[in-house]
């Protein structure tokens, strides 16, 4: 029996498939999901998630979020989710850009929270990057 | 009997604001289009979170997060989602009506939206701040406003954060309703978890990773400031398509002004023609 899968961000619902493996980015490492796992939850980082299902096999880039696994259902919450070929790297190297000038030039005025959370946005952005120039390469 | 001119110019005066108003209702249809959309998606993404809390319930005790605590001392703190601008018909009286009968009267109040802001003013009821957010606003645009309350409830000022915003049921219904949003409550996840199609099955005991507490530390707040993204979001959709309707009424009222005015201004031309020939026929007359 297939494992069900469902990935959500707030804009859309990503994906919806049966998948025979799932292989996600955990904080804890990489994580191979089959069917019949034992129920889990588990919080996601920035990498690539990829999943097979009995025809084909899909990549996708995901920010950081949480995996549920119950009764071979999996469940995906995620604030990003996207194929190497949505993704624009001149865009995200302008938006790298645009915070790193943001944490240069206002580091006194900006609060403790967002530093952290510009800090993160970079991370999640050079990730994205690193993702879609692995793809190109292959 | 009207003059004709005052009539005439009657006329294009209505027909000028007819086409403002149906320019109105075109720009607020597209946009409604667009933030109905985002509201709905934004259900799926917020009930998967509220099932993902709820199983981790089932596996750890929440009650400890202090995003959850039940305190019998502090203020309650109200957040109105209304609107920047008017002409959306009673969208705001209502959500007004419902703030005054829900809340108590030393609540302090935060409005998303400027055009309440005044008027709770005015009734003596202390609002701390307003912030007014943009049509395609994002998460970022409300992060300041969720650490604000975070602050303000983990710190004891505050034991209840309300929420009254307007319900999007659909586009012609829009209901004021109020959400609890902090503390969050079991009941609440449920409810919430319940209203995706996302199967419920048995609570097992979960294999947590890294560790419970970190895993709480960082979904309770994720979940928190989605909430509050999310009824942002049905507010913005209720105001679109409030304002669409409101504007639809508008110009067919101004249509059928028109066609009553066109009548007036036809009759009045009717009897100046046949004054212009009575008078015509009577000077004939006299000349015979």
């Amino acid at each position: 029996m297939p494992l069900h899968l469902k990935i959500i961000t707030p804009l859309r619902t990503v994906a919806e498939a049966d998948a025979l493996s799932i292989l996600v980015p955990a904080t804890e490492g990489q994580l191979e999901v089959l069917p019949g796992h034992t129920a889990l939850i588990t919080s996601v980082s920035n990498g690539e998630l990829s999943y097979r299902t009995a025809t084909s096999s899909v990549s996708l880039f995901i920010g950081g979020g949480f995996l549920q696994v119950e009764n071979d259902m999996a469940l995906i919450v995620t604030d990003t989710a996207l194929a190497a070929d949505e993704m624009d790297p001149s865009s995200i190297n302008a938006a790298i850009e645009q915070a790193r000038t943001r944490l240069r030039n206002e580091s006194s005025v900006l609060s403790r929270e967002e530093q952290t959370r510009l800090e993160a946005g970079i991370a999640q952005q050079l990730a994205m990057l690193e993702y879609k120039r692995r793809k190109h390469v292959r | 009997m009207a003059n004709l001119r005052d009539i005439k110019r009657r006329i294009k005066s209505v027909r000028n604001t007819s086409q403002i108003t149906k320019a109105m209702q075109m720009v607020a249809s597209a946009k409604m289009r667009r933030a109905q959309e985002l509201a709905l998606r934004g259900r799926a993404y917020i009930s998967a979170l509220a099932n993902v809390l709820q199983h981790l319930s089932a596996t750890i005790e929440l009650a400890g997060a202090s995003l959850m605590q039940q305190r019998e001392h502090g203020k309650t703190l109200v957040i109105v989602v209304n609107t920047d601008k008017g002409l959306c018909g009673a969208l705001n009286a209502n959500l007004l009506r419902e703030v005054l009968a829900k809340t108590p009267q030393d609540a302090d109040y935060m409005c998303i939206g400027t055009k309440l802001s005044p008027v709770l003013q005015r009734l003596g009821r202390s609002v701390r701040f307003t912030f007014s957010v943009s049509d395609n606003m994002t998460d970022v645009e409300l992060k300041p406003i969720f650490e604000a309350l975070r602050r303000g409830f983990e710190d004891g000022t505050y034991n209840r954060v309300l929420v009254a915003y307007q319900r999007f049921v659909n586009v012609m219904v829009q209901r004021p309703d109020m959400h609890e949003l902090l503390p969050v409550t079991a009941s609440e996840l449920m409810e919430i978890a319940s209203m995706d199609d996302i199967e419920d099955t048995q609570m097992g005991n979960f294999l947590l990773e890294p560790t419970p507490a970190a895993l709480l530390a960082s979904i309770l707040p994720l979940y928190v400031s989605n909430m509050l993204v999310q009824l942002v979001l049905e507010g913005k959709a209720s105001e679109q398509s409030a304002r669409m309707v409101a504007m639809k009424s508008a110009t067919e009222n101004a249509k059928n002004l028109i066609a009553e005015l066109t009548l007036d201004y036809n009759k009045a031309r009717q009897t100046q023609i046949t004054n212009e020939l009575l008078e015509i026929t009577t000077a004939t007359r006299a000349m015979e």
